[in-house]
Parts: structure tokens; sequence; C-alpha cells
């Protein structure tokens, strides 16, 4: 398979999606070298998965196609930020459980409500696809 | 236009049944008459083809606007192998079954064309309701009660300038046949007879056409012809003997007598695809009592299982009918949420060449040295078949699926999936399989099934993990967060991949041997950096060289 890489930005819409329940992430991809190892590749069913590191992404839907430009306005991070922000959604939730003893463990899917990947093609548009991030575990 | 309404008269019924003998029951108004002929011939022997021709070309090519909003009505194809020619006054009419892309059990229909006596070609589309029809095994034909819906296709000019409504009749002469008490099509069995049992009914049809005003009125009553926007033209008189369509008759038999009065809506709710496959299926055996009764099963079962058969599913089913009832069985001792999505699961891998478990509950879609390495834990290491057996509880919350895949990059074993809703799967890297050793497949198992464990246990608490119930995983997860498995199995599930790998491997190494192997993807973890340098490097150089002189074939 072609080798793809990534640049991985990830956005968060307002900051205090840091803790809110309702969080939508943005995470835009382009072919430019970046830190982390990215594939992306189809299923039998059409559906598009993305994976960053040990992270696995997957698109249900077709993608929808928007200008390159619409990008600037989103505040975007890199996995580590991502990885960080939805621990720090997980550590709140711990926080709380302990009182009870007993915590919520979020999966994958129950971090963000919302996750946008967005992948930019050769003729400067931009695929924005819906995705929910996968639980489970890499090795 | 909106599409056409018919008025169809309250006619006579001039197929009913009754006991009479035979020619004994012709109705009255019938005229005996053995002055046609009909011929059943296919496409081949048509004598007139540029009839056919000339039919086929207007309704797939339609120019006036009024066609093109019937582009449904003219997407059809006929049954070029079963034709009827009918010979009647010197006039020859060509009779086709119609044949559609979607099942429709509640209807059939003809197509009937002919030159007028103007030399006109004439195309008509005849509706027959299932409903009314019963078919006559004996007669390879079928009786009718009631008048079918006309629908004229080539000749509509007239609807161009109809305001509101209007009125079209037809006088249809149709050849029948009174054998043993009852009449019907006269097939050809009446047709060979040649002893008086056939005769004509004409019948007067009418058909509304509405261009969508308020029109007043509608349809009601006429059946005389007259009246209307339109009396009869003789012009549009026509000669039919009907096809039966005996697959979907059959096919509607078969909902009607072989499901329950709680499955026929099973039947109707399946895809068309589904509907579609069963009437192929039961055709090819003749809608025997056993494809029957297979095809109950399998109606029932893709029910059970909210529809979700596809194309390959119900395809496996047919070749391997034994798994519908298999299923079905299963699911009648276990009709909970997660014995649906198991069985789920199960079809789609029986379907695609993976094998069930339905003891223990395990779906094996492996190939290849991993089936072999899988086979051999199962057979040798009880603390395996143990681990895998948790997910087969009283009230289990997920079940297990081991699968291969081959898009995983070479530097990952396998991966350890909790997406599905009722199952949680282990895929192996099919990429580098052969250049593993089996030990080395062994211990990823261990290693990826004790990922399922713990993902199991967090599933049978809906999530909320109490220090009381889970105390090892609320610690970890506390702890670590994102990476507790790894953290948690590092530090206490080592001993479980030993005892797992000495068994299938029969204790050919000593206890260490298999903890260094066993310390393999746990290396990011506290309890590894716990270890000293020494212990590091010794541990990484075992694992290192078995990779490379390890046994590598599994049999």
């Amino acid at each position: 398979m072609k080798k793809i890489n990534f640049l991985l930005y990830i956005s968060i819409i307002y900051c205090s999606a840091l803790v809110a329940q309702n969080s939508e992430v943005n995470i835009d991809f382009n072919t430019l070298d970046t830190q982390f190892r990215t594939k992306k590749l189809l299923d039998n069913d059409g559906c598009a998965h993305f994976y960053i590191e040990n992270e696995h992404f997957k698109a249900n839907d077709s993608p929808e196609i928007i200008n390159l430009k619409d990008l600037n306005s989103i505040n975007l991070f890199d996995l580590d930020k991502f990885i960080d922000v939805s621990n720090s959604k997980r550590k709140n939730l711990i926080k709380k459980g302990e009182k009870d003893g007993v915590i919520k463990l979020l999966s994958n899917e129950e971090v963000f409500d919302t996750i946008y990947l967005y992948e930019k093609t050769a003729d400067s548009k931009v695929l924005k696809f819906r995705v929910i991030w996968i639980d489970e575990i890499i090795d | 236009m909106k599409p056409l309404k018919n008025l169809l008269s309250a006619m006579l019924l001039a197929l009913l049944f009754c006991g009479c003998e035979k020619e004994e029951g012709i109705p009255e108004k019938a005229t005996k008459e053995q002055e046609f002929t009909i011929e059943e011939i296919n496409f081949g022997q048509i004598s007139d083809k540029s009839l056919v021709s000339e039919v086929f070309q207007k309704v797939k090519n339609p120019t006036k606007g009024s066609f093109a909003d019937k582009v449904e009505l003219y997407n059809f194809t006929i049954d070029s192998s079963r034709i009827k020619r009918l010979e009647r006054n010197g006039r020859t009419t060509y009779i086709f079954l119609v044949k559609r892309d979607s099942l429709d059990l509640e209807r059939f229909e003809n197509l009937v064309v002919f030159k007028d006596s103007n030399n006109t070609t004439k195309a008509f589309l005849l509706e027959y309701l299932t409903d009314h029809a019963e078919l006559m095994d004996a007669h390879s034909t079928f009786s009718y009660e009631g008048n079918p819906k006309i629908t004229p296709l080539l000749d509509t000019e007239g609807l161009d300038m109809a305001a509101k409504q209007i009125r079209f009749c037809y006088s249809v002469t149709v050849t029948l046949c009174s054998w043993g008490g009852i009449h019907h099509i006269a097939g050809k069995t009446c047709n060979a007879a040649n002893d008086g049992r056939t005769y004509t009914v004409t019948q007067t049809n009418c058909v509304w056409f509405d261009d969508g005003g308020d029109g007043g009125g509608g349809p009601g009553g006429g059946g005389g012809g007259g009246g209307g926007g339109g009396g009869p033209d003789p012009g549009d008189d026509f000669d039919n003997s009907p096809i039966g369509d005996d697959l979907t008759l059959e096919l509607k038999n078969f909902v009607k007598y072989s499901l329950s009065l709680t499955e026929r809506p099973w039947f109707y709710a399946a895809s068309d695809t589904f509907r579609k496959q069963i009437a192929t299926f039961l055709d090819a055996h003749n809608f025997s009592d056993q494809a029957k009764t297979l095809a109950d099963e399998m109606v029932a079962l893709n029910h059970r299982l909210n529809y979700f058969m596809g194309h390959l599913e119900l395809s496996y089913l047919i070749e391997n009918p034994y798994w519908a009832e298999e299923i079905n069985d299963f699911l009648d001792e276990d009709n909970s949420q997660y014995a649906i999505g198991f069985a789920t699961e199960a079809i789609k891998a029986l379907a695609r060449g993976g094998s069930v478990d339905f003891v223990d509950k395990i779906i094996n879609n492996l190939t290849g040295k991993a089936k072999c390495v899988y086979d051999k834990l199962l057979s040798l290491s009880t603390s395996f078949k143990d681990a895998i057996q948790e997910f087969d509880g009283d009230f289990p919350v997920a079940h297990l699926i081991y699968s291969m895949d081959y898009s995983l990059p070479n530097n990952t074993t396998a991966v350890t999936n909790n997406s599905g809703e009722y199952t949680i799967e282990i895929r192996i890297n099919g990429n580098i399989e052969n250049q593993r050793t089996v030990l080395g497949l062994a211990r990823t198992f261990a290693h990826e099934t004790i990922h399922a464990e713990l993902y199991r246990k967090v599933r049978s608490v809906g999530g909320m993990v109490s220090i009381d119930d889970f105390p090892g995983i609320y610690d970890y997860y506390r702890r670590y967060v994102k990476d507790w498995q790894h953290q948690q199995m590092a530090a206490h599930y080592r001993s479980a991949i030993v005892d797992i790998l000495k068994e299938m491997d029969n204790n050919q190494h000593s206890d260490q041997f298999y903890d260094n192997i066993a310390w393999e993807g746990l290396h990011n973890t506290e309890a590894w950096n716990n270890l000293s340098n020494l212990e590091r490097t010794q541990i990484t150089n075992v694992i290192s060289n078995f990779k490379l002189t390890g046994n590598k074939n599994c049999n």
C-alpha cells in the first residue's frame, strides 16, 4: 500500500470541552511528513480507517468536501495533545468517582461526542470525515 | 400526470369456483367457442418480431411527456421463455409475463401486444392481484376472480388533452376453460383436449385517468361501457389468455400456507434480496415440503436477527441448511441480546469461512498457522480453555471473536478490539505469522485474551468499576488511566501467560524462560522499569534469541 504521511492536528472547539460532557474534536490529515506513524485504508464495506500511532479512527460515512481555508479557523492539536485532552476527561471522572469508590471507565468511543478528521486532497480541497475513536489495544 | 386511477367495474364474476360437472359450468353469458388457438412459445418462435420490437422500442424510449412520468411503469422485462400466441378472429395476440426487479407477491403483470383492425400496434399492461388468483397445478394455469387492471402503453394520445379525468374502456375477450367444476384460464391441456370445454368471456374494463385536478366523481360503477369520457371503442377491443406468474403464486402460497400468521409479516419485512433468494431456493427445490420447512426456519431466523442477513449469509444457510435450525435452537435456549448478537456474528463468520463454537460461544475466523496454534492451545492448555470460557457465563456480556488482520503494520502482533456491541475481537497480524515462533504466537493469544478478559470485566459492570468488585482494575485505571491494562498485566497476569505457555509447550523450558517470553509487549510498563538493567537485558536477549531459533512450524 502506498505510504501516506499525515500531519495530525486536533482541535478542541471550545476550551471547556476539556471537561464538558459534550465535545467536538477536529483532526487534520495531510500528506506532509509527520512525527507520527500514520496509515489510512479502506475496509471491505468501503469505510475509511485512519491509524495514528496506536490510535484507530473509523469513518462510517462518506466525507464532506470543504475548502482548505476553512481549516484556518480551527485550533489544531497534535496526537499528544489529543491524548492529553482525553486523559484529562478520564481523570476528571476518576476524581469524581473516587469519593464513592466507583469509577466510570470511559471507552474511547465515549470520550468525545463528535470527532471530525480532515484529509487534504491534491486539488487543495479537504475531505471532512466524521469518525469514531475505536476502543482497541494494539499489541 | 399523477399515476392513473383505475375503475374496475363491478363485473360479473366470470371465473367462479363451483361444483359443476364438465361443460355444465360454463356461465350463461359466455360464448362457447373453439375458434381460437393458443400456443405457448418462446421468443424465437414469434413470427411477427417487428410488432414486438416496435412495442419494446416505444416502451423503452417513450417520447411523450406523459410517458416520462411512467418510467417506473415501463421499467420491466419479459419472460422470453414463456409467451402465449393467441389466434382469434384472424388476429394474432402475443401475451408476455412481465418481470420486474423487485419481488412483489401482491401482483403479477402481463403484457398484451397485437395489431388492431387499422394495423396499429397496441400494447397493454394487465395487472393481476395474487389474492384473487389460484394456481391450477394440474393445468399449469390459474383461476382468477375479478378483472385485471388495464394500462394502455402506446395509445394514450388522448391523455395529453385530458383536463381532469377521462375514462377509457376496453372490451377484453378472455379464453377460459371449465374442467372439474373449476373455471380457469385456458391452458395447454384444455386447448389440446379440443372437446368443448373451452369458451370465451368478453368483459368491459374501464380505466380512469386523472391529471391531478379535483376531478369530482371519480371511479365508481361502470362496467357496461359508455358514459364518462369515452365509450368503448371497438378498436380498443382485444383478446387475452393470461399467463400466471407461477413463482409468485407459489411463493404467495408458501407464505399463506407454510408460514404461521405470526411469521407472515416477517417474510414481508425482509429485504427484497432475502425474499428473492428464498424464492429462488424454493423454486430450485420445486417448492418441496422439505424446502418449505427450511425456508420457514430461515424466515424465522432472519426475523430474530433483526433482518440483517444479506446475500452472502443467506447463501451460506441455503447451502448449509442445518445451521438455520441449529441457530434457531440456540436462540430458543437463550434469546438475550447477547445471544442474538453472537448469532449474528456467528452467521457472518460462517458465511466467510470461519467456524463457530456454540458451546463456548467463540467465533474462530483464524487461518493457517494462527489457527493451528489456537487449536493447540485449546487442546493442550486447560488454562487457556478456562480463560476463554469466562466469556460463556450465565450472564455473558460479550463473546470472543478470533480473526486474522492483514492491514496491521509488521511491528504489531495483534489487536484487541472492544468496539463490538456484543463481541470483543482479537485480530492476529496475518502478515507476520509465518515469521513468528509457535510459542510467540501462543504468547500473543494469551496476552490478547487477557486484554479481552479485562474488557469483559469492565463491561460486566457497565463501565462503573467499584473498588469492591474489581479492586485491581479500579487501582490500575485510577493510577495509569489509558494504559492501565498493560500496567496491570505486567504486574499481575504474567503468571497466567506463563501457565498457558508451559501447558501448550509441555514444559520443555524452565519457568524463567516462559516468564521472559511473557514480558514481550509489556516493556513500557512500570513493572518492567522496576527491573534491574541486567534483568531487562537478559529478558530482551532471551526473547530475541528465541525469535531466531524457536520452532516456527505448527503441525
